[in-house]
């Protein structure tokens, strides 16, 4: 994508974002300069800690900025009043709603807050906008069904179908995946690259999900404990060894190789493995959680055949048949 | 939808029904021709026409009023403080009255002095004032404290402590005061919609009336706040003004209501629960005219009861509103599906 195409949305000028307490200054973050393009989906990342919800927070206008400027359109965000925001960007929080006899339709129709008269009513417009942001979402058939009989997936979905009914070019979720299991992670990070592609919405969400983020986002932003934020595209910020430094920990290591997170553990013991696959791929898994790599056939180490679902080790002349990993494992012991 | 108008719509016309009844049911029955007789200003039997216009119409009236504003007043609080248990008094409101009403009755008798005030406790616009005092003094430090509190939950604690320390206040006056000054204190507590005159009662009206206006103007700004202070700000309302306006309308509402009245127990908690029940809503637009319209109905039929025919003197109404809308409180709790473990 040619970033010099879209206009910026969204822009942020050596912001620097946190807390007053006490009359007391505590920065999280600052030096932030980033902006947020036309139809894009943008994924912010970051240990714990490093100030992804403040930003997040900051951007939404939930707080105020300790320093530097977020402009939307180009006018400045602390300058808007909450009414005028609310028709440039509308947010999905982490929290928690329970409002007992309230449908999802009731919950979609209050994102038409911004655009309905004093007294709440919906016209025909509103009422098209609302049922068109339950179907992208997918829960046209729960429609009006009670909130709080939805699962948490479902109810991230109504949240999101809110956003999609306040109808404006910039949406902002902060952890929309928490709470959710690994489909549901997958389906709402989908919807919202469909989303952000389909409606031309710029799309901001903060996540912990290192591998989704790298499939889905246009664009991610890094943050890192005391030091400024990256911005690039995810393959970029591979490549250029980002990642590895702001992620990799004495325990867990981002493999460049594969693009998966492995957990680190210490080369104990060593075996030659040879076989067809999935079967090789697995059993090396597995010797690795326990600490055993795989290197190339060697005399002085075991080595491990798969055939037709029987592992056998040759080892100084020793025979031995397996049926399964566990079997193996068992017979492997370097005692 | 359109069947909730309808609903609403019987709750207003059942209202003058119950309203003529608490005015023709008493100590003495007043036969329903004297009523109309009345109503039309014809000439009819002095003694009842007296009876009415003196006693029953105001006490009814003040019963409509409070029926009408206290459920409102907690309506705005349970979405306020997104708790279903809060209702007017738990800012202390109404503790703040009583220590008005406390200072008042008790506080000559703690100072030596011989209260030389005939305090008709019931219809002193001495007792009125201070509790309206009282009430106005919690008001303003629960104004003055809320833009500093960070979320709602806060605030609801500090308004709890400053009841507790209000009606501590009250124990330590009880406790320094004489038995016949105590029970004049004690028959505030009661509660009562009587004794109060007709330009009292236009006081009454000219501050409740616009305020319950006011409230129904909040409503869409009530629903945003269904999702939470954040969301609620996402959707483009400003939260410091929505807090002070409700803040303000609910603490006015109770406090005018518990100056004339004294305290009425559990009428503003409960009803806006039955108002969900029978309309099965959570939409302002709809919960707060029927919490005012049923209040106003329950209320005088609790006021009904209170002076059942046959009985001499009537019951404290406090005491029946407690027994009627205490066990909804629970019937709530019981069948709503938030309060029970899941």
């Amino acid at each position: 994508m040619n970033a010099q195409k879209y206009s910026a949305i969204l822009q942020t000028q050596k912001l620097c974002v946190g807390y007053t307490h006490a009359k007391e200054r505590i920065v999280i973050a600052q030096d932030i300069e980033c902006e947020i393009f036309e139809g894009e989906m943008l994924c912010l990342l970051g240990p714990n800690g490093s100030g992804k919800s403040t930003l997040i927070r900051t951007i939404a206008g939930l707080q105020a900025p300790l320093a530097g400027s977020i402009r939307i359109h180009g006018e400045e965000i602390a300058q808007k009043t909450a009414g005028e925001l609310s028709k440039n960007m509308s947010v999905v929080l982490t929290d928690s709603i329970s409002i007992p006899n309230t449908t999802v339709w009731d919950v979609v129709s209050l994102g038409r807050y911004p655009h309905t008269n004093w007294l709440g009513l919906l016209r025909e417009i509103d009422t098209k906008i609302i049922a068109e942001s339950i179907e992208k979402v997918g829960l046209a058939h729960y429609a009006h069904r009670n909130i709080g009989m939805l699962s948490d997936g479902e109810k991230q979905r109504a949240m999101i179908a809110k956003a999609l009914a306040q109808d404006t070019d910039f949406i902002v979720l902060d952890e929309p995946t928490a709470h959710l299991d690994l489909p549901n992670r997958i389906a709402i990070m989908k919807l919202l690259r469909d989303l952000a592609h389909s409606t031309r919405k710029s799309i901001l969400l903060s996540t912990h999900e290192l591998d989704l983020a790298l499939q889905v986002a246009d664009r991610i932003w890094l943050m890192q404990k005391n030091a400024p934020m990256l911005c690039g595209m995810p393959e970029d910020l591979v490549l250029n060894g980002s990642f590895q430094r702001i992620f990799s920990t004495d325990a867990c290591n981002f493999d460049v190789n594969t693009g998966f997170f492995k957990i680190t553990y210490p080369v104990q013991h060593t075996v030659s493995l040879h076989g067809e696959q999935p079967f090789v791929l697995w059993t090396t898994r597995a010797l690795y959680k326990y600490g055993i790599a795989v290197r190339e056939k060697n005399p002085e180490i075991p080595h491990i055949c798969i055939e037709q679902g029987t592992w056998c080790v040759e080892y100084k002349n020793q025979h031995t048949q397996c049926r399964s990993i566990f079997e193996l494992l068992s017979a492997l012991r370097f005692s | 939808m359109k069947n909730s108008w309808l609903y609403i719509l019987l709750f207003a016309f059942a209202l003058p029904c119950v309203f003529a009844a608490d005015v023709v049911f008493g100590s003495v029955h007043i036969p329903l021709r004297e009523l109309w007789c009345f109503v039309r200003g014809q000439e009819c039997n002095t003694i009842y026409s007296s009876i009415i216009e003196n006693i029953r119409i105001p006490r009814a009236l003040v019963a409509l009023l409070t029926g009408l504003a206290l459920p409102v007043s907690g309506l705005c609080m349970q979405t306020f403080f997104r708790n279903p248990l809060a209702g007017p008094d738990i800012l202390g409101v109404s503790t703040g009255a009583s220590l008005g009403v406390a200072l008042f009755s008790l506080a000559g008798g703690v100072g030596g002095i011989v209260a030389t005030q005939n305090l008709s406790v019931l219809g002193g616009l001495g007792s009125v004032a201070s509790a309206a005092a009282g009430a106005m003094l919690i008001m303003g430090l629960i104004l003055v404290v809320a833009p500093k509190m960070y979320d709602t939950s806060t605030l609801l604690i500090v308004g709890i402590m400053f009841g507790s320390i209000t009606s501590a206040v009250v124990s330590v006056l009880q406790y320094l005061s004489n038995p016949q000054e105590i029970q004049q204190f004690l028959m505030w507590t009661f509660g009562s919609f009587s004794g109060i005159r007709m330009a009292h009662i236009g006081i009454m009206a000219s501050i409740i009336l616009p305020a319950l206006v006011g409230v129904f103007a909040l409503q869409k700004s009530l629903n945003a706040l269904l999702l939470g202070e954040n969301y609620a700000r996402g959707l483009g309302v400003s939260i410091g003004q929505l807090r002070f306006m409700i803040l303000l309308l609910s603490s006015v509402l109770a406090a005018v209501i518990t100056a004339f009245t004294g305290p009425i127990g559990f009428v503003g908690m409960a009803i806006p629960h039955i108002a969900r029940m029978i309309f099965r809503t959570a939409n302002h637009q709809i919960l707060i005219p029927a919490s005012a319209l049923i209040g106003a109905n329950l209320v005088l039929v609790c006021d009904l009861f209170s002076q059942l025919p046959g009985f001499e003197s009537s019951l404290p109404i406090n005491v029946v509103t407690s027994i009627v809308c205490a066990p909804v409180v629970i019937f709530v709790i019981f069948s709503s599906r938030t309060f029970q473990r899941s």
